[in-house]
């Protein structure tokens, strides 16, 4: 028997899965077909889950293969190309218009808000997954390397970086305003 | 560990992730050390900040159209696999009364297959049945 119920799933799990797919698309209308791919995916997928790991484990590993897979999609990456978007260092295609607009569309502007937007969204879609896992989820080194498919010592020196890079890119909006 | 050492450390060590010896020494070492507390001050800054900042909530009835979707899926899956089932159970019966008739009842048998081969030859086809 599954370790926990569909509903359970959805009430525990939806906003995280959301929030992750949000940092790896940097798109909120992407953000949201991922994150219910990914959870259809889970809930069907429940019945054969036996809870060999931590649940959060599973169901963000399932986001991370549907993000992974849509990357690759030649018919996405065409009609993205079409549509403006620009290839990105690590060959991902980022809307040039709109980095991160998702939360900022949804609520009031905010200036200390959209500084950590911009400032979370100059990494790489990996690096925020590791940040969001990190910072929004409190997940240990081992989850979110089991995660992301990469040893711990690298989820380690990828956080360290990460951070010193938001750290300079925030105190650079900061001293602008 | 050297100073730079345990700069690039500070952020395992903040996270609780490294071993008892490591976080003792890291520890000691930012007792005395003014520019690695300051930096153990801004991790916890940038902690808090992204946490405040860039926590999001899932749009509304995304759950409800998970589920709805997930189980219209299964539903459809068993569907299908039920009128498998049927339609393998039914071959299966219509096979054993084809045999029991041809083993018990001969003439029986006789007689259907040659309504089938009589229909069959009305609508131009074989009935593979000769």
């Amino acid at each position: 028997m599954p370790p926990i119920t569909p509903e359970e799933l959805l009430a525990k799990y939806s906003d995280m899965a959301y929030a992750l797919a949000l940092r790896l698309t940097g798109n909120a209308t992407e953000a949201e077909d991922l994150a219910e791919e990914a959870l259809i995916k889970a809930v069907r997928g429940l019945d054969g889950f036996r809870g060999d790991c931590e649940t959060g484990v599973w169901l963000y590993r399932i986001v991370m293969n549907c993000w992974k897979s849509q990357l690759r999609s030649p018919r996405l990456f065409f009609w993205k190309k079409m549509k403006g978007f620009v290839e990105g260092e690590a060959g991902e295609l980022i809307d040039p218009a709109d980095p991160a607009p998702g939360p900022a569309q949804q609520i009031e502007a905010n200036s200390r808000r959209e500084a950590f937007e911009k400032a979370l969204s100059s990494l790489e879609p990996a690096d925020r997954a590791i940040v969001v896992l990190r910072e929004l989820d409190g997940r240990s080194y081992s989850d979110i390397a089991d995660v992301l498919s990469i040893p711990e010592g690298t989820v380690r020196s990828r956080l360290s970086r990460a951070r010193g890079r938001l750290r300079t890119i925030l105190r650079g909006l900061m001293e602008e305003k | 560990m050297t100073h730079e050492e345990i700069k690039s450390a500070l952020s395992a060590y903040f996270d609780g992730q490294l071993g008892p010896e490591q976080a003792v020494e890291i520890a000691t070492h930012a007792a005395s050390c003014a520019e690695c507390r300051a930096e153990l001050d801004e991790l916890k800054a940038l902690s808090e900040g992204t946490k405040e900042n860039l926590r999001v909530r899932a749009p509304a009835g995304l759950a409800d159209r998970v589920l709805a979707r997930a189980g219209a899926g299964k539903e459809r899956r068993s569907l299908l696999s039920e009128l498998v089932i049927i339609a393998v159970a039914t071959t299966a019966i219509a096979f054993l009364v084809g045999v029991v008739t041809k083993k018990y009842m001969p003439t029986m048998f006789q007689s259907i297959q040659g309504m089938i081969n009589g229909a069959a030859s009305t609508l131009g086809v074989s009935s593979g049945n000769k």
